[in-house]
């Protein structure tokens, strides 16, 4: 191709910005949520394959991140591994292995089915898997999880892996690596397959092909991507807790890929910078984020199914008043939540704050259905 | 205690258990036959009845609770399917999955944001302490047979609206062939919000009555929507029938292993001494094992059976 179509403009962009974000981060707290946003993007991605491709929707994504994690971190603790050498850069591809294999044990009973019975197994075996894993202290640590140190294996370039900035090009490498990988997938015969079955299931079965296996290797490949993801968490953080094969680890997975976009190139990544940034900046702001959070999913889920990153493609958002309305119902309940929040725990407000606040919540929000009927008439 | 008494005891409170699951399973089977849509948001109205109940109960009395929270929680339902889930129906099965998940989360931090992450005080009023009745020695408490029997009761009112009166024949018209019966005239989309607010004020009775003999916090719902989705599997998706039983199995097996102080290697001892991965399962409790089982149930049935007990088609 001659010109360059603006999506590579942007990738080539965000990966630059990547690559050169160290020089100028003085801090290691930058480099850390920087790697939190790899790690959360690489699992995103590996989600964006089944449910984005194949129209899988699974609770229980979380187990192969999981799983990936721990064994990350049994393979770093384990001082036969560092004696013959294996450099900590390998560890994702440890991890990529180790999903495979649970990938196909998992994948075995969850492939025979899909839509809402899929998502209501995984759900089942999600619960099952995070349930036992409590059950093994020995193994899973526990309610404490497993710590592991990265410097205990030897790294390709000499010496050892100890600071942040020593991990964040293997982070970031790997990431490149990982998320390249998931979007190649998605143009292979497989990814055409997949995207025919969330099409019409039911006429890929009649032209031949077994549905079963597409979305048994469906499964299996999108385990490994998130197995690895889980073992690049693991250098990073050098802990595991049980919660990383949580619900709400799977829960996580599944708003942040549908709040970017299923199905968009850019999907993923930008519903793994708003996680990190609800996570870090905005949980330092205010303790109802979770609620703002889920706000956004539904809001997402209603207004435009496609993601953030396809919002502006709606002819909906090129009118102002629907913007007004939705950034007015907005404020109206960010007023509403907070004045909750404050009056249960007691704070301490003044008569007009007491009774202004809820007072200018129901206003904003009467406005908005003043503005809505406007809109019909406009229409 | 004696086996037979643990026995008797497991199967007493395996029974009260199992009743309450059902309360929650069958009006998600129903919306279910209707409508296709497995309700994830089912066990937060469950929760949304507990956490009413437990607020008109301070206000009022517990019986005032029990009467108006399944209404309100009912109300809820009607103004979901209505207003949202209506909507979302043109955009498949897995779309409204995705708004009803959205939607639990919404009601657990709601939940958390109004009454805390604490658990409340909701509990049964004093003239529901006492004993019922006492069988070699177990005492079975006046509130686990009051769940019994608003659970029954319940469940006998539906059973009498659906099979004798004109609207409930209409709504099995509509259950077996929805188009069909649109074409001959009957207000389908009504039918639809009605039966999606009779299952949701069934959450929310069971809340009332599941809040006060279990627990009342933020987690409830996690924990009871999930077991009720193994439930929904094993009996099979779209059976009545199948979710009793399952509902009962599943009661039953829960109170029975966690009451049951035995080691796996008590039972399986034949396996010990291979492996020390198998020895270190066999040292676990039934007891530490009892909240996967109802899991393990379910891959099981995948695994033999996926349609389930009494489903008609495979999972």
């Amino acid at each position: 191709m001659s010109s360059v179509s603006p999506q590579r403009m942007i990738a080539l962009g965000v990966i630059v910005a990547c690559a050169i974000l160290p020089l100028f981060l003085k801090t290691s707290v930058g480099l850390t949520i920087g790697m939190q946003v790899m790690v959360l993007t690489v699992f995103a991605y590996s989600y964006q394959l089944l449910f984005g491709l194949a129209n899988l929707l699974s609770f229980g994504h979380a187990v192969f991140f999981g799983a990936g994690a721990f064994i990350a971190a049994h393979v770093m603790n384990d001082p036969r591994l560092a004696a013959i050498g294996l450099p900590v850069e390998a560890v994702p591809l440890i991890g990529l292995i180790g999903g495979a294999l649970i990938g196909v044990v998992l994948g075995f009973p969850t492939s025979r089915s899909s839509g809402t019975p899929f998502a209501m197994v995984t759900l089942g075996i999600g619960e099952l898997v995070g349930a036992s894993f409590l059950m093994f202290p020995a193994v899973f640590g526990g309610e404490g999880g497993v710590s592991t140190d990265r410097s205990a294996l030897p790294s390709l370039m000499g010496g050892a892996l100890a600071t942040t900035r020593q991990i964040y090009p293997v982070i970031f490498g790997w990431t490149l690596i990982l998320c390249a990988l998931a979007l190649w997938l998605g143009q292979t015969p497989l990814g055409l397959l997949a995207r025919a079955i969330r099409n019409n299931d039911e006429r890929v079965g009649f032209l031949g092909f077994d549905r079963k296996s597409i979305r048994f290797r469906v499964i299996v490949l999108s385990g490994m991507l998130a197995s690895a993801a889980g073992a690049m968490s693991a250098m990073i953080y050098e802990v595991v807790s049980v919660e990383s094969v949580s619900i709400h680890n799977s829960a996580n997975v599944l708003i942040m890929t549908v709040i970017g976009g299923a199905r968009s190139i850019f999907g993923p990544l930008v519903g793994a910078v708003l996680l990190t940034f609800m996570q870090t900046v905005l949980s330092g702001i205010t303790s109802a984020w979770p609620m703002y959070y889920g706000l956004i999913f539904v809001a997402i889920i209603l207004g435009c199914p496609s993601g953030l990153t396809d919002i502006f493609a709606r002819p909906q958002f090129r009118q102002p008043r629907f913007i007004a309305i939705v950034l007015l119902r907005g404020i109206a309940a960010v007023i509403a939540i907070e004045w909750i929040y404050r009056v249960r725990e007691g704070a301490a407000l003044t008569q007009a704050q007491y009774y202004g606040a809820p007072l200018a919540a129901i206003l904003v929000f009467g406005l908005t259905f003043v503005l809505k009927t406007q809109l019909r008439a406009v229409r | 205690m004696t086996t037979l008494q643990l026995f008797i005891s497991s199967l007493l409170n395996g029974l009260s258990y199992g009743l309450l699951l059902f309360m929650l399973a069958a009006g998600l089977t129903l919306i279910f036959s209707l409508m296709g849509v497995m309700n994830f948001a089912h066990a937060g109205l469950y929760m949304l009845g507990a956490y009413f109940g437990y607020q008109i109960a301070s206000y009022t009395s517990f019986w005032v609770a029990l009467v108006v929270a399944p209404l309100l929680v009912g109300g809820l339902g009607v103004f979901i399917e209505q207003y949202y889930l209506r909507h979302l129906h043109s955009k498949g099965h897995v779309h409204e999955l995705l708004f009803t998940f959205g939607l639990v989360l919404l009601i657990e931090e709601f939940v958390k944001l109004v009454w805390g992450v604490g658990a409340v005080n909701h509990r049964f009023p004093g003239s529901l302490d006492g004993t019922l009745f006492e069988v070699i020695g177990v005492r079975f408490p006046i509130y686990k047979g009051f769940v019994v029997c608003s659970a029954i009761g319940s469940l006998l009112l539906i059973w009498l609206f659906m099979n004798r009166t004109k609207i409930g024949l209409v709504v099995r018209a509509a259950l077996t062939s929805p188009d069909m019966a649109a074409s001959l005239g009957h207000n389908t989309r009504q039918i639809f919000a009605l039966v999606f607010g009779i299952g949701s004020a069934l959450a929310g009775l069971a809340g009332v009555v599941g809040g006060a003999a279990l627990v009342t916090e933020p987690a409830m719902a996690a924990h009871v929507g999930t077991i009720i989705f193994v439930v929904i599997i094993v009996g099979g998706l779209g059976s009545l029938k199948g979710a009793l039983i399952a509902s009962m199995l599943i009661g039953f097996l829960e109170t029975a292993l966690v009451a049951a102080n035995l080691r796996l290697s008590d039972l399986l001892s034949v396996f010990a001494g291979y492996s020390a991965i198998v020895d270190a399962v066999l040292q676990l409790k039934l007891s530490q094992i009892a909240p996967t089982m109802p899991y393990l149930l379910m891959v099981l049935m995948l695994l033999v059976r996926p349609r389930g007990l009494f489903g008609t088609r495979n999972v």
